[in-house]
Formats: structure tokens, C-alpha cells, sequence
């Protein structure tokens, strides 16, 4: 670990310096404005996007830091990807300054898991935070222009974004030519080639690609393409140093982490950042859970499932989570209480992603809307051994075949259900009626497209 | 030269023509939609019929790239070596001559380039007809 001053860069001057007592271990939860956090410091959730003005007397300026130091900043770091594949963006850079031509700038901040909250927050009510962080990896990638590209229907975060560029703009605070871009509202429209190719053509599917868009996107150029929380970290961590901000999380995790809470949670949609080596047990206690639920859906809905005891003491480290087969994924934790039917919810859940593919693919066109219809039957308990074994090869097959990896997370969300409730699959299997059938809906699904009505015309992607 | 082959499943509709002509290399599933199982095939005939099926399938999702091998970088030679370890040590001249051509240095990615002469343009909605008469 090496601290920001080894970097030529100014010390974080006191008022952020009183922001973390720095206690080693210490694990804080906390919403927006709430005492303890670090990156969601500052003014409550009411009161809307923080001015330029305020972000700065809490932050300072933008760090004057050059390509090479941010670089190192990052590497230093090891700050990984906050949008779900974890990977370091410290390569991505790397893998773009050393391919051919200039590299483009992307920030996704179009979050489409419908029960994930987190970027949409930071752009609500932190903006000038995302935006310093891409100013930042605007000056490694040598670049003076950068695209934040968000869900054309979200409200408060478009607003959130367009204020604060235009605040930097009269201001102007820095030199990045910025660009908000605002894409189609589907599921499979906020996947990073989807992303892109939009910028480039005004077409919201996602793309295949010979090699990885860090080396040659969309557009022939080297393509970065980061998450809103990645940028808003390493606008953190520019302040912090690598060290400090390194030791607000854990082990394999550095940094505080933001998870959004859904399903059977006091407030659903809640935002909280985690700090220091706190397990899921810790979020839940601090936002109102006081015993184990029955189960928790970890990391977004192409997710996977783990039991509430085991859950509850797993620590929020991509490392430990992974020795359970899970993984962080978008800070997704989805509490399905005791009394709900989890066949039940995967089920409603396989059902939207079936329906929200983008109609590419023969993997997603036909594969998916019969691995929903399998999901179904085995949840209304019209299914016998033979048709589970057929439903386990089909998603064997589907594994790994798309453009992009929206089969892959279904398969691995249906994986993990019959992984981990193996008894209510065999109940459901032997006609026993359900526990759950009368429970309402736990997770806030939204109405999924038929998906046995055939692909989706482009223009739904446009 | 490093050949690969991949299929594009974006563009594919399930012609199945592809395992016709590079029956080695694709593997069908079960509705007829190509997966690549031999991304490189080695000798000139395997070759010679990957790229007969990326000729062949009506919506070009077959598509076979190749590079050239990486040629390795020269190691700079501490001063205190003999002329005859310089000599074996440095690289061949064709490489070392020709800067205009000078390779890309190793672990560098490298862009594949098409060289099926297709252009792999998006098929619009539409206008391809077998995943509109498709039953599931």
C-alpha cells in the first residue's frame, strides 16, 4: 500500500481527514448523509443533488494528479468494477492506453436491475463525486472528452447528472468535454457493449465482439467502460490515498462498498455503504433485520442464492463470498423472508430476464423462455423428475453460448436455486403443496415481456 | 499465424450450414444453432474448410481471423558478452531491419482483422426469416 503523498499529490486536507476516525476493524453501516459513511457523506437523501459549491468545501477541487499518477492510484488500490464483474480497472486502462488509438470514455451509470439502487443514489445526490472520479480516469486514458450514459426513464439521476455538468461547465471546473447520454430503458441495454454500441450508433443491444472492447470497441477505438459507483470510488480515493481509502473495507474488497437492500427489508431500495469487514448479518441488523432471514439473493437478480444463516455470517468480501460460490455482484441483497416460496420468486424473476433479451441471440430466443417455463412448472409443482433433468441439461447448453453473459446469469440464478433449496425442490417434485403459494410477491419485479411472443423488434433498443 | 475461428451468435439463425462444411469444428445444439468447439484448427485443410463455412452461411455470423504469430523482442544485450553470444542472442535480421514493420512487443492484445472479406454488418429485425418462424 503505498499513501497518496508517495504519489507527488496533496495531503487530504483536514475536513476530510475528520471523516474516518480510522478505527482498524471497526465495521460502520450507514445511508446517505448518515454519520460514519465516507462516500455517501454529506447532505441527507432529501435534499437532492449536492452543489458544486458544498462538494467542494467538503472535498477540495479535483486532485491535481497526472495520467501516470492516477494510474498508479488505481493499481495501488486495486479498485475494481462496481457494476457486477469485478474486474480491476487498473487493467482496463492499461489494456486501452497500450491498443491503438484513442481510447473512449464511458460511464454506466444506466443501472437496470430493477431492485439495485446504488449508482442511481450516487448520481441523484453525489453527481460531482461520479463526475471527478471520471474526470480522473479521463486524465490516465489521456482523453478530454467522457460519456455518462444513463436509462432515458430514470428521473432523479438524469436530473442529478445534467445539473452537475452543467454546473462544471459555467464553473469551469474542468477541462473534460462531457456528454449524457440517455439510452433505452431495457435490462439488457445497460450491458457494456450495449452501452457503447449505443453511444456509437443509437443501437441499445448488446454486441459480440472478437476481442475485449478495452482493446478495440464499438467504435475501432479502445473502449473504457466503468460504473458509476467505480468513478465515484476512485473520486474518493484521489482524495483518501490508496492506503486510507484501501482500509475502509476488507481483504479482497478495498474500499466502502454500496448495496442496495430488497425484498423483505424495513425500506426496499434502501442504499447503504458498508465500511470495514462487516458481514451481510451486519447490514441487515443495522437496517432493522434482527434474526436470519430464510434465504438471500446475493449480488443482483443473475445472482445467486444463499441460505439466511449462511448468508447472515458471510463477510461482504468478493474472496469469502466466492469460497461460498457467490460473489458481490452489484451489492444486490435480496431477503426472501420465512413463510415465502424461493421457486416461487426465482421463477418471477427467470420469467422477466427471459423476457428482457434483446431477441439476438437463438441462446435467449429460444433458450430462455423454455427455461422459464421450466422454472414455472417446477414452481407450480406440475413438474416430475424427468422434466427437472431436462430443464438442468437445457441450461447446461445455454451456458456460455450468447453474445453476451444475460444466459449465463439466468443459468447461474437457476443453478443456485436448485442448489440451495434442493428440500422444496424435492416437495415441489413429490406434489406437496407449496408454503409459500399465498405469500405475496417479495421482490419488486417488473412485468416481464411474454417471452414466448419472439424477439423484440429493434426499435425497443433505439 | 494464428487463426481463429468464432461464430457470431448475434447473427446466427440456425441454417446449420456451417456444420456441413466445418463439421470438426461446430457443434449444433439442439435447435440447430452453431457453437464453435475448434477455434484453431491446425492444417491447411481444417482451414481450408472453416473458411469454406464462413463463405458459405447466409448471414455471415461465421468469422475467421488471424494474426501473425508475435515475433519476440530482441533482448538488449549487456555490453560485457562476446561477439558470438551477440550474435546468437539479437534477432533475426529480417525482423530487426524492417522498422516500418516492427512487431507489436509480446502480451500486447493485438486487434484480429476479418479476412473472410465479409462485412459484419447487424442483420435488422426484420429483413432475416428463420428466428421469426422459429417455434419454441
Amino acid at each position: 500500500m503505498i499513501e497518496l503523498r508517495d504519489l507527488g499529490a496533496p495531503a487530504p486536507d483536514a475536513s476530510t481527514a475528520a471523516l474516518w476516525p480510522g478505527t482498524a476493524g471497526e465495521v460502520r453501516v450507514g445511508g446517505p448523509g448518515e454519520p460514519g459513511t465516507v462516500l455517501l457523506s454529506g447532505p441527507g437523501t432529501g435534499s437532492g443533488p449536492e452543489s458544486l459549491h458544498s462538494h467542494r468545501s467538503r472535498w477540495g477541487g479535483l486532485p491535481g494528479l497526472d495520467g501516470a499518477q492516477v494510474l498508479a492510484l488505481l493499481r495501488a488500490a486495486r479498485l475494481d468494477g462496481r457494476g457486477g464483474g469485478g474486474f480491476p480497472v487498473a487493467r482496463k486502462v492499461a489494456a486501452a492506453l497500450t491498443g491503438g488509438g484513442r481510447p473512449v470514455l464511458l460511464v454506466n451509470a444506466s443501472e437496470s436491475e430493477p431492485a439495485s439502487a446504488k449508482d442511481a443514489t450516487l448520481c441523484a445526490l453525489r453527481p460531482h463525486l461520479v463526475l471527478d472520479g471520471t474526470a480522473l480516469l479521463a486524465t490516465a486514458l489521456g482523453v478530454d472528452e467522457a460519456v455518462v450514459h444513463l436509462h432515458r426513464s430514470a428521473g432523479p439521476p438524469v436530473a442529478g447528472i445534467r445539473g452537475a455538468v452543467e454546473e462544471r461547465r459555467t464553473m469551469g471546473y474542468d477541462a473534460v468535454a462531457w456528454t449524457v447520454s440517455l439510452g433505452p430503458d431495457r435490462y439488457v441495454s445497460g450491458e457494456a457493449s450495449a452501452v457503447a454500441g449505443f453511444v456509437q450508433d443509437g443501437d441499445g443491444r448488446p454486441r459480440f465482439a472478437m476481442a475485449p472492447m478495452a482493446v478495440e470497441g464499438p467504435s475501432g477505438r479502445p473502449t473504457v467502460v466503468v460504473n458509476a459507483e467505480t468513478v465515484a470510488q476512485l473520486g474518493l480515493l484521489a482524495r483518501l490515498g490508496a492506503g486510507s481509502w484501501a482500509s475502509l473495507g476488507a481483504g479482497t474488497s478495498p474500499g466502502p462498498r454500496l448495496l442496495t437492500l430488497a425484498g423483505a427489508v424495513d425500506r426496499p431500495g434502501q442504499v447503504v455503504e458498508l465500511i470495514g469487514p462487516g458481514t451481510v448479518g451486519d447490514v441487515l441488523f443495522a437496517t432493522g433485520s434482527r434474526t436470519p432471514p430464510a434465504a438471500v439473493l446475493v449480488g443482483g437478480f443473475a445472482g445467486t442464492w444463499l441460505t439466511g444463516e449462511e448468508a447472515w455470517q458471510a463477510p461482504w468480501e468478493r474472496a469469502a463470498l466466492e469460497c461460498l460460490g457467490s460473489g458481490p455482484g452489484c451489492g444486490l441483497l435480496g431477503v426472501l423472508p420465512h413463510g415465502a416460496c424461493a421457486l416461487v420468486e426465482t421463477a418471477r424473476v427467470v420469467a422477466y430476464l427471459a423476457g428482457e433479451s434483446a431477441g439476438q441471440c437463438g441462446t435467449c430466443v429460444a433458450g430462455l423462455p423454455r427455461l422459464a417455463a421450466g422454472m414455472a412448472s417446477l414452481a407450480g409443482g406440475s413438474f416430475r423428475r424427468r422434466g427437472l433433468r431436462r430443464m438442468v441439461t437445457l441450461g447446461d447448453e445455454l451456458l456460455g453460448s450468447g453474445a453476451c453473459g444475460h444466459p449465463d446469469g439466468v443459468v447461474r440464478l437457476v443453478r443456485s436455486t436448485l442448489d440451495v433449496f434442493g428440500d422444496d425442490v424435492v416437495r415441489h417434485l413429490a406434489g406437496s403443496p407449496c408454503r409459500g403459494a399465498d405469500h405475496p410477491p417479495v421482490f419488486a419485479v417488473p412485468v416481464p415481456f411474454d417471452a414466448g411472443a419472439g424477439p423484440r423488434p429493434a426499435e425497443h433498443f433505439a | 499465424m494464428t487463426v481463429r475461428v468464432r461464430i457470431d451468435p448475434t447473427l446466427c439463425r440456425g441454417h446449420a450450414i456451417c456444420a456441413l462444411f466445418f463439421a470438426e469444428g461446430v457443434e449444433l445444439d439442439r435447435w440447430g444453432f452453431g457453437k464453435v468447439v475448434d477455434a484453431s484448427p491446425s492444417g491447411r485443410r481444417a482451414l481450408r474448410r472453416a473458411r469454406r463455412a464462413a463463405a458459405a452461411c447466409p448471414n455471415g455470423a461465421v468469422v475467421v481471423t488471424e494474426r501473425p504469430d508475435p515475433v519476440p523482442v530482441p533482448v538488449p544485450v549487456p555490453e560485457v558478452a562476446s561477439p558470438t553470444r551477440v550474435a546468437r542472442r539479437t534477432a533475426p535480421p529480417e525482423a530487426a531491419g524492417t522498422p516500418e514493420a516492427a512487431p507489436a512487443a509480446v502480451g500486447v492484445p493485438v486487434a484480429f482483422t476479418r479476412t473472410d472479406g465479409r462485412v459484419p454488418a447487424r442483420v435488422p429485425d426484420g429483413t432475416d426469416t428463420t428466428m421469426d418462424t422459429l417455434r419454441w
